[in-house]
């Protein structure tokens, strides 16, 4: 069985940090495997424990990218490939789909494809539908459980006021909740190892696909600009003295305004 | 000179820190309860296949480099728990072993130290001698293809666990010649040993540190490491290296006690804001900086010197200690100062950090020992 | 595939509702998007068309109208009764190139966020996700999104120019349910569905409802907050009683959620829910975005921190530095005082 993981480096936005003028410090800010990449990534390793499949990850970015396939070695997958070139840069959800999808082409395709369910830094959980879209897949999404049988893929499906247990053919495409798994730690001997192994580098070139349709240019949304988010107009009125006295004014306000 | 590390060091790193977060915490709740190391937690280093980092290649280890033993080692250090002194003392007796055994002794000795089936200990100390072989008082008497072990050993960490340590004994059948003593490799579970309680210490919480009892102690020839006689060697290597380990995981405790002063600083506020700007505490943050940094620096660079097996590392070693121990403690003791009552309190981790920071001076050979090893090597060194 | 070069024929304010068993589903996102649809489509003076596909849709669809949709499109069919992603994306997709539409909008749930990228990726054009505004640039006449980003740390407002449908999805709770008109017409039109089963490669086994919520707490008039701070000792179980003595909810941020002191439902925040109460309690809160953006749209709030320099008061009304611990205590005393 062949799995392909499709993974995002991210910066680690629980890290953040804001300057003296309230605008936000991105440099500097660790890099990490995207969460839940790494609950998609747990669920191929245990398929490869429990079924013998081979495990390819794949993700799209700048050179720095290799850190994070370095980790998802180390974690077990079996091959890793990194998708880079200028021309890549700036790709909203449907160009960064176009290519995964004509990388997942070019590798010959897989039996399943396991996609985090969201970035952390982007937040919009488009790339993997937009994938199986593509690819003409069968679309499994939220999963919060994984089951493979034979030529089937069945999964506990999370809609929110609904879980569904849905089930599709293989070759498909799962999307992976965070309540899935606990994603492993890298394992020390495979650390070690991991740099013995070469990591595929495909660029515009590999990929048999038009031209327009990547990064920036094949972008159909555009970033119209990026700001702080709005601080409340409220000016604080700070009720003092002892924790009494504050709580006595703060009813007899409350009151007033007719809040309670 | 590339002060940058490797992106392998940062992987370890990033691997550490997780196994850190992930498995640790629940270790220190078990041991603060039992004051003792849980009876799975070998496995649990197995499992992530942390042992044998230190075993060459070719008997089965990873064969890690030391530099990446000391980065695991600090990062360690921050969290100030006792629970990892079991996983460096298995790897660093495992790779003495490999370094001075016999094909037999490696082969029957290293696997289980790898496998988290078998605890390892290092055991010279003595009631009345922590470096003098000469007043070893545990004797090793021949007897056909055995000899036949009497006597204590104290302060041994993890001697009451199944596995095997090396132990140093006075070998009476090297009686009259220069050197006599003998390292025999152990099985701490063989009839005829027995065990105190663990001694309570004033840091390394948990920890299960007791004294071993021999009487009539059998144990083969076969399980001789390196030559009779000549065992003092061998302590002296390992422990020039369980230095470095040391001072690693003490340069952690030190970072861990910047950070947590570095938080309150910016979060106690006195007299209207944050206490950490007024001068005399941001003196003190400048300080304490300044000597993990410096420390952590001849940590890597003495740890090269061991990894590129430069002669003159165990001077180094010791010049590392030298310098690292008191400067770490001071940056702990600088940390509870800086945290006022509350750095007195167990609600805050400082604490405890300045506690773990007074054993590196007395244990695993003291500092006034080190001294007298760097002022020595100095004098007649041409 | 829609070409740039089309994009004047491209007209109208579509939007995707969602139903469960023929009814709009328990939560009230649907009519939050179609009122908010209304406006878009009042500013470009076009018409507001709602897509529904379920089975037995004949009263839902008619509400719509009356929610304010100007024509509504239904798919009504047994095998459409639960969401199906193939054959919904197959049906929007094809009446979206027939038909034309300038916008398309979707809520941002599970199920939105499994139709709406993929509807996107077939149709060639962008999608713009969780949204918390929509307005429509006066010159150019195009939709404008704006949503949070970086893990809710900045704001980032975003276009799609050149490619038709524009689409975006909306989070719930951000914006107003419409008011219903009872005297509002408009056009129903059922669609022929040629769908089958047999059509559909992802079969559903099992559909499980998950046990209403207790409580909805985006219908809070008054909502008690814990953050980290109000967890120390017994002061969350004071909260409690704080809550009774206000006619309160209890809600929370994620650290507490994830303590397991509150369950996921009364959440708050980037990953939780958005609240609008008219008084929100924040207790023992600090305030990071993460939190701030699922409630800085309440009323009245009062914060409740031992900081003085937390974030939380950059979004209150009424503060009290103090250890939550010793405030609560006096908070309800003084209350059942009032009271009595």
């Amino acid at each position: 069985m062949k799995i392909i993981v499709c993974i995002k480096q991210v910066p680690d936005v629980t890290e953040v940090k804001w300057d003296e003028n309230g605008s936000l410090i991105r440099t500097g800010l660790p890099s990490i495997i995207n969460p839940n990449d790494q609950n998609a990534i747990e669920a191929a390793l245990v398929l490869k424990e429990e079924k013998g499949a081979e495990v390819t990850v794949i993700s799209m970015g700048p050179p720095q990218v290799e850190e994070a396939l370095r980790e998802a070695l180390a974690m077990g997958c079996d091959n890793a490939v990194l998708l880079t070139d200028r021309k890549f840069g700036g790709a909203d959800c449907w160009a960064t789909a176009y290519t995964l999808g004509l990388a997942v082409k070019k590798l010959g395709g897989c039996d399943l494809i396991f996609c985090g369910v969201e970035a952390m830094d982007g937040n919009t959980a488009q790339v993997g539908p937009e994938i199986a879209d593509f690819l003409d897949l069968p679309l499994l999404s939220y999963a919060e459980d994984i089951k493979v049988g034979d030529g089937t893929v069945t999964i506990h499906q999370n809609l929110g006021d609904v879980t569904r247990v849905i089930e599709g053919p293989m070759p498909a495409l799962v999307t992976c909740e965070k309540e899935l798994n606990e994603p492993r730690i890298p394992r020390m001997d495979l650390v070690f190892s991991c740099f013995d192994k070469e990591i595929m580098v495909m660029g515009i070139d590999d990929l048999e696909g038009e031209l327009a349709n990547f990064g920036l240019k094949g972008s159909p949304t555009r970033l119209r600009k990026v700001f702080s988010p709005k601080r409340a107009k409220a000016q604080v009125e700070f009720l003092e003295g002892t924790p009494k006295e504050s709580s006595q004014k703060l009813v007899e306000k409350l009151q007033e305004i007719n809040a309670i | 000179m590339d002060f940058n590390l490797s992106p392998l060091n940062k992987l370890v790193i990033k691997t550490a820190k997780a196994f850190c977060e992930r498995e640790i915490p629940k270790i220190d709740a078990y041991m603060q309860e039992h004051k003792d190391y849980p009876p799975n937690l070998q496995e649990i280093f197995a499992k992530h296949k942390m042992l044998g980092m230190d075993v060459p290649k070719e008997h089965g280890g990873i064969g890690a480099d030391n530099f990446n033993l000391i980065l695991v080692a600090e990062e360690v250090g921050k969290t100030a728990t006792t629970c990892m002194l079991p996983f460096f003392m298995n790897n660093s007796v495992a790779e003495t072993i490999c370094h001075w055994g016999t094909d037999e002794v490696i082969k029957k000795f290293v696997p289980p130290l790898c496998d988290g089936s078998a605890w390892a200990s290092m055991a010279f100390t003595e009631p009345n001698t922590g470096s003098d072989p000469r007043a070893l008082t545990l004797t090793a008497e021949p007897d056909g293809d055995d000899f036949i072990l009497n006597g204590t050993k104290r302060f041994i960490s993890m001697a009451n666990k199944p596995g095997y340590g090396i132990f140093f004994a006075k070998d009476l059948s090297m009686k009259g010649k220069p050197f006599d003593t003998t390292a025999f490799v152990v099985d701490k579970m063989t009839p005829g040993i027995t065990f105190s309680g663990h001694y309570e210490l004033m840091g390394l919480d948990g920890a299960d540190t007791c004294d071993v009892f021999f009487k009539d102690v059998r144990v083969p020839k076969a399980n001789i490491l390196g030559k009779q006689g000549k065992g003092f060697p061998i302590l002296l290597r390992w422990i020039a290296g369980e230095r470095v380990q040391q001072c690693a995981a003490t340069i952690g405790g030190g970072q861990a006690a910047l950070d947590e002063s570095i938080k309150y600083g910016n979060q106690r506020v006195v007299g209207g804001f944050p206490m950490g700007y007024m001068q005399g505490f941001s003196w003190m943050l400048a300080e304490m900086k300044t000597k993990v940094e410096a420390s952590r620096l001849m940590c890597y660079k003495t740890v090269k010197l061991q990894d590129e097996k430069v002669k003159g590392f165990e001077a180094a070693s010791s010049e590392l200690k030298v310098f690292t121990v008191p400067m770490i403690q001071e940056v702990c003791r600088q940390a509870v100062q800086f945290h006022g009552s509350y750095g007195y309190s167990k609600e805050y981790k400082v604490e405890k950090l300045f506690r773990n920071a007074m054993h590196a001076g007395v244990v695993a050979s003291s500092l006034e020992i080190n001294k007298t090893i760097a002022g020595m090597t100095i004098l007649t060194q041409k | 595939m829609t070409s740039t070069k089309d994009i004047s024929a491209h007209k109208g304010v579509w939007v995707f509702i969602e139903q469960f068993e023929g009814k709009l589903t328990q939560s009230t996102l649907s009519l939050e998007i179609l009122g908010e649809a209304r406006k878009l489509a009042d500013k470009l003076e076009t018409e507001l068309t709602a897509v529904l596909l379920g089975e037995n849709l004949a009263d839902t669809a008619a509400e719509l109208i009356q929610y304010g949709a100007d024509k509504v499109l239904v798919g009504d069919a047994p095998v459409l009764a639960n969401y199906r992603t193939e054959l919904y994306t197959d049906i929007i997709c094809k009446e979206a190139e027939e038909r034309k539409p300038d916008i398309l909008l979707v809520g941002a749930s599970a199920t939105g966020r499994d139709l709406a990228p993929r509807i996107s990726f077939r149709l060639h054009t962008g999608c713009t996700a969780d949204c918390t505004e929509l307005d429509i640039d006066d010159d150019k006449k195009i939709l404008v999104s704006t949503r949070p980003a970086f893990g809710g740390n900045v704001m980032a407002t975003i276009l799609c120019p050149d490619h038709r449908p524009q689409m975006s999805t909306v989070r719930e709770g951000v914006m107003d349910v419409p008011v219903k008109d009872a005297s509002r017409t408009g056009e129903i039109i059922i669609l022929d569905i040629t769908a089958k089963e047999e059509d559909a490669r992802v079969k559903i086994l099992e559909v499980k409802k998950h046990e209403a919520a207790s409580v909805n707490i985006q219908e809070a008039i008054r909502v008690v907050s814990a953050g980290m701070g109000a967890c120390t000792g017994e002061c969350f179980d004071s909260l409690k009683t704080l809550a009774k003595e206000l006619n309160a909810e209890i809600g929370g941020t994620r650290p507490v959620f994830e303590s397991g002191r509150i369950p996921h439902e009364v959440q708050i925040g980037q990953t939780g829910k958005t609240v609008r109460p008219e008084l929100y309690l924040a207790v023992g809160i600090s305030g990071t975005v993460q939190h701030t953006t699922g409630m800085s749209n309440s009323k009245t709030v009062v914060a409740i921190n031992k900081d003085p320099n937390a974030e939380i008061f950059k979004f209150a009304h009424y503060g009290i530095v103090g250890d939550a611990k010793a405030v609560v205590p006096e908070l309800i005393d003084q209350l059942k005082a009032a009271k009595g």
